[in-house]
């Protein structure tokens, strides 16, 4: 087990080095630079170029890749110019965020979608369970920035149910209790994480289903129903220990997925996470926050495949691991 | 290679067919554009007074804000995201098999480093590398915008061929045409490949139904096909930035964009299904 | 078409109609000292350090944080010191050879922190404002016209000019602001940009700083110690949301106050919400499509734009009420030239080229681009196609790119729109990268900007703004003239004349002036908005009942 943590570790830094050169290269590719985007008609050519050099933005490429990775080294990210903050600064903010949105999105669309394939799976063949596998490939056509918007202007703008967009209550957060405080922010997060909920649990309750009806087949549950368990007990026991492991695994390879998802759920609710910090960043032309965040987007996804490995082993130790 | 090749129950036969012949019927209707749609994608009758009108007879789909017909422009938008979606996914093909290939052939150091480069690649969202690179060049150009979907898909693909080309090696005739000394090109062309191909087509016909939402996403964002040339993501982001008032500018790209991933989805899993007879339901 | 142009008629005068009285009703109806005023807005600040700001959101709070010496007045005149009003200092008084100017300021003025406001903090300000090394655009028109800023005693400074420009005053009490020196002197003047204190500043104007969560909130809250007495607001919120339909949309849903800026189907809305009504906030700036005259790569004359004919004709092509109808519904007006109506310098009286289709094919046809079989001119084989440039995220610009396409294809001319975002369109108008462009001018008070985008000497000059490189020497004459002319009336009859030139030069189409028009909840009430900035009157809003708020929102839904 820890060889094999080493192991993934050892290849998850290299597989980040290798994606902050690329980031770094894209990035420079780009036409324009951060002073260009300033919105300011009277700043002048000259002017642009006083500030390129401050910056250092006018030094030969190689240079400047190797001063990003000399500062990156002593934990500096760079300037953001579209902020006006040093980088670390706007993540340290954007990070949080993201991984509130996130995190119990995940959670709740593992949860839902577990239970929701499960249900497929056992109930598999019945008319309601095809409807359901039907309606599950539907909403997964379904591109997420539909669902967003229509989660947005249905519960959102029509029903005015919600908060629609923001983490809080700009008017009263600051006067409330810390109960209140709290509530203010879960009330604002009901949205945009259910949101990315509901598009997690459908692809999970698709690859689960398809994992338990793998099990359901397999020799050993008709050994167990054999030997006389209860059709809950031989799931509950037996299908569901087994089907779960390869669906942890593939939660880890769903974290891209779900920053994607993020991206946009972030961009129609307002949340300030990573998705608009990046949207902003590329518009912007903000290049030390276009690699940084890029870069910690590709750390957190890294981490959640390397979790999601070592929980598939933990919950059950046959798991095959290809590395 | 035919689902039905596999005799599958009658009932869910239906389906498929269904979807077949949406995607059959869509296809045509984008291919022969100039003759489906009732007029020019660009053509504004009146900018002024017939800008924003609801659906009409005229107007089966309503007008845009420069009034111009909705409908024309979905099915023109169409023949561009299907195009996209289309040719990105070969481009992904190509390089995903001939990268799989390799790798699931070779085996030893040559596949551990490609499989390696494959994981960097593939633990940046695929999202987040398209918006670097779609800031990168600026506005993509439609050639660009295919050619970055195409090179940013090929990694899952690769993964897909080289576990299949792994299986298909370590079969029985494979090792013994080896032990023979045939020429490899020749094992993986005649011996290992044909093996392989089902599961790519299931895993290209899949990769189209998530390339559409792609293109049409990047488009919502700003950063996809740009305008004025119709696709359907950014037919939906005007009626977006019109916060949601012209209804019909969301709604029927929405739908184009639903049906199309839902016809190729439908298709992409039966064929699935066809391969892996433990997804069948007991009949 | 008298019937189109009545209805188009109607349609106008309604929306000119109800907005006249929106801003009469506005006015003053005794509202309550107190509340908390939220405003929703799309965009973000990038500093709150008054000489670096670049974002126009920036400008917004800091011109609440931050007072000028002195404030121009309801005419915006920029002449002299006319109608100017006492801010920062309380009066002022010229030299007799008027190469210098020395501001009393008033005692009573105090920093945030409780500091009294110092002479030597102005010229702290005026000091770190003209070092290159800030890099500040405002410094660079204050370097312009003075020599230095002396300080006699605490509260009375001297400015000394450098030449007799007219605008001399405005460009000083504009831009200058007095900046806390017991609280930056520590700090490097290149650094001061990306200090702590560009981010959380301490101000002397009406409010004060409470606290900013990037593309979240900002806050200011009323300061009690204002020296020209304490704003009735208690605070003012500024709501960021990334995208401008979900800052309409919140208004909307009651969830903010104020919106400054609505999309000409949200104005009628706005007028039928039971909680809010539409208010005029004065003009933006206009929008034209200016041609390149060099050819981008090669610097040669453009084959197509050098040609002065060639520029009209398209001119008399463009059915410039059509675009800006479509562009801006009843919101806005055709420019009558490189200005817009709210500058003193502006002339209703021009003459405009014609809309004279068939004219412009003869231009055409006499410049041999005959009509080819696609219906596209052509000249020796090659057809006439035209790239224009625009911004993507300029939904008016980009709407009036669209209908000239259309416009110009009728008469056989090709227009390719070329969508590019913010940063691309910068680059590409600074390095002159472009055949045409759907550019955007935001005009300070004064006209002399003129000169900035015009003259041949701003196709060269540090600050030239000449992207077109369009060049005159007549009209760079009568700039000159204009710019220099010491009265009024003088003034007037230059710019008049270099307007009526470049008018016939047609080195652009004058196409889109827009009126802002917003959305405020009926709770709140405006005191009188200046045409230029309707955020410096936000010191006499006021607001009755409770701010939006979940309490608020909760107890209104059903």
């Amino acid at each position: 087990m820890r060889g094999f943590i080493l192991a993934r570790l050892s290849q998850a830094v290299v597989v980040v080095a290798a994606v902050a050169t690329l980031t770094f290269g894209l990035a420079r590719l780009a036409p324009g630079d951060p002073f260009l985007a300033f919105d300011d008609a009277r700043l002048t050519e000259q002017e642009r170029a006083a500030m390129r050099k401050d910056w250092g933005y006018d030094r030969p490429i190689v240079e400047q890749y190797g001063r990003w990775i000399g500062n990156l080294a002593t934990g500096d990210l760079g300037w953001s110019h579209s902020r006006s903050r040093p980088v670390s600064e706007v993540l340290g903010a954007a990070v949080p965020n993201t991984l509130l949105l996130t995190l119990p999105a995940v959670l709740f669309g593992l949860l839902g979608g577990v239970a929701f394939g499960t249900w497929k799976a056992v109930r598999r063949g019945k008319l309601v369970t095809r409807a359901a596998d039907a309606a599950t490939l539907a909403f997964v056509s379904v591109p997420d920035f539909i669902v967003a918007v229509a989660v947005l202007s249905i519960v959102g703008i029509e029903l005015r149910w919600l908060p629609t967009s923001g983490m809080v209550d700009v008017v009263n957060h600051d006067s409330m209790s810390l109960v209140g405080r709290a509530t203010d922010v879960a009330t604002h997060m009901i949205l945009p994480v259910s949101t990315l909920a509901i598009i997690i649990a459908a692809a999970v309750s698709r690859y689960h289903r398809a994992a338990m009806l793998g099990v359901l087949q397999s020799d050993h549950l008709r050994t167990a129903r054999a030997k006389g368990a209860s059709e809950r007990r031989v799931i509950m026991r037996h299908a569901l220990p087994n089907a779960l492991g390869p669906v942890i695994a593939i939660a880890g390879l769903l974290a891209p997925t779900v920053f994607g998802g993020a991206v946009f759920v972030e961009k129609v609710f307002g949340w300030p996470g990573m998705g608009l910090t990046v949207v902003d960043a590329v518009t912007g032309r903000d290049y030390a926050l276009v690699q940084a965040t890029v870069l910690i987007g590709t750390v957190l996804v890294v981490v959640s495949a390397i979790v999601a490995d070592i929980v598939a082993v933990m919950v059950n130790p046959r798991t095959r691991i290809d590395l | 290679m035919s689902p039905r090749s596999r005799a599958t129950p009658r009932r869910r036969v239906a389906t498929p067919r269904l979807a077949i012949a949406a995607l059959i019927a869509l296809v045509a209707i984008a291919a022969f554009a100039p003759l489906t749609a009732p007029f020019h994608p660009a053509e504004q009758p009146d900018a002024a007074l017939a800008k924003n009108l609801p659906p009409s007879i005229e107007h089966p789909f309503g007008t845009d804000g420069y009034s111009r017909d909705v409908l024309s422009r979905v099915i023109y938008g169409a023949r561009t995201s299907l195009a996209v979606a289309g040719i990105s996914v070969l481009v992904a093909l190509a390089l995903g098999t001939a990268v799989g290939a390799v790798a699931g052939f070779a085996g030893g150091n040559v596949d551990r480093w490609l499989m390696r480069g494959v994981d960097a690649v593939l633990s940046v969202p695929r999202l987040l590398l398209l918006l670097v690179i779609a800031a990168a060049f600026g506005q993509l150009s439609l050639g660009g915008l295919i050619l970055v979907l195409g090179l940013t898909g090929w990694p899952a693909m690769s993964r897909i061929v080289r576990a299949q080309v792994r299986e298909m090696a370590a079969l029985d005739h494979v090792l013994a045409a080896r032990a023979l000394g045939v020429q490899p090109g020749r094992i993986l062309a005649r011996h290992v490949m044909p093996g392989v191909w089902p599961q790519v087509l299931v895993a290209a016909t899949l990769a189209v139904a998530s390339v559409i939402p792609l293109e049409a996403g990047l488009s919502f964002l700003g950063l996809g096909i740009p305008a004025p040339a119709p696709s359907w993501g950014n037919i939906m982001l005007e009626g977006y930035e019109q916060q949601l008032r012209s209804w019909w500018l969301v709604v029927f790209p929405g739908i184009a964009i639903i049906t199309t991933v839902l016809a190729v989805n439908v298709i992409g899993e039966r064929l699935r299904e066809s391969l892996d007879p433990r997804l069948r339901p007991p009949v | 078409m008298r019937h189109f142009l009545t209805r188009r008629l109607v349609r106008r005068t309604v929306a000119l109609g109800l907005l006249g009285l929106a801003s009469v009703g506005g006015c003053d109806t005794g509202g309550s000292r107190g509340g908390t005023l939220v405003i929703s807005t799309a965009g973000d600040a990038d500093v709150l350090f008054p000489p670096t700001i670049r974002q126009q959101q920036s400008v917004e709070v800091t011109d609440l944080l931050f007072e000028r010496l002195a404030d121009i007045g309801p005419d915006l005149n920029t002449l002299g010191d006319a109608g100017w009003q006492p801010r920062l200092a309380q009066h002022w008084v010229w030299a007799a050879d008027s190469m210098s100017v020395t501001f009393h300021l008033d005692p009573r003025a105090r920093w945030h922190d409780g500091q009294p406001v110092r002479a030597s903090d102005v010229r702290y300000g005026y000091s770190v404002y003209v070092d290159s090394a800030v890099r500040s655009s405002d410094g660079r028109d204050i370097r312009e016209v003075s020599d230095s800023l002396t300080v006699a005693d605490s509260v009375t400074c001297t400015v000394w000019f450098r030449q007799r420009n007219p605008e001399r005053f405005y460009r000083i009490a504009q831009n200058l602001r007095a900046l806390p020196e017991h609280l930056l002197s520590g700090i490097a003047r290149d650094s001061l940009a990306t200090s702590g204190y560009a981010r959380a500043p301490v101000g002397n104007g009406p409010f004060k700083f409470v606290r900013w969560d990037q593309r979240q909130r900002i806050e200011v809250a009323a300061f009690d110690g204002y020296h020209l007495g304490r704003p009735s607001l208690d605070r003012i919120i500024w709501t960021i949301v990334p995208e401008n339909a979900t800052a309409v949309q919140r208004v909307f849903a009651g969830e903010a106050d104020f919106i400054q800026m609505l999309a000409p189907p949200q104005v009628a809305d706005a007028w039928k919400h039971e909680t809010l009504r539409a208010v005029h906030l004065g003009s933006l700036g206009y929008s034209h499509m200016i041609f390149n005259l060099r050819d981008g790569p090669t610097n040669r004359p453009h084959p197509l734009f050098s040609n002065r004919e060639f520029r009209r004709a398209l001119t008399m092509a463009t059915d410039r009420q059509a675009v800006m109808r479509n562009a801006l519904d009843s919101l806005g007006y055709v420019p009558y030239g490189p200005f817009i109506r709210e500058q003193w310098s502006a002339d209703t009286t021009l003459r405009q080229l014609p809309l004279d289709r068939t004219g412009a094919e003869r231009i055409l046809d006499s410049l041999g681009w005959r009509k080819g079989e696609n219906g596209i001119r052509q000249r020796a084989g090659k057809p006439l196609r035209i790239s224009l440039m625009v911004p993507a995220s300029s939904a008016a610009r980009v709407a009036a790119a669209l209908v000239v396409q259309e416009q110009w294809r009728q008469i056989g001319v090709q227009l390719d729109i070329d969508r590019v975002d913010n940063p691309t369109f910068g680059g590409r108008m600074g390095g002159r990268q472009f055949e045409a462009s759907m550019a955007g001018v935001s005009p300070q008070p004064s006209p002399s900007g003129l000169r900035q985008n015009w003259h041949t000497a701003a196709i060269t000059m540090s600050n030239g703004l000449n992207a077109g490189s369009f060049s005159d020497p007549l009209v760079d004459a009568a700039i000159d003239s204009a710019v220099n002319a010491t009265s009024v009336a003088s003034a007037r009859a230059h710019y008049r004349a270099a307007y009526q030139m470049l008018i016939d030069a047609a080195p652009a189409i004058w196409l889109l002036e827009p009126m802002r028009v917003g959305a405020v909840s009926r709770r709140v009430n405006l005191g009188t908005i200046p045409r230029h900035a309707w955020w410096s009157s936000l010191p006499t809003w006021s607001a009755t009942g409770t701010a939006p708020g979940r309490a608020d929102t909760a107890a209104r839904s059903p």
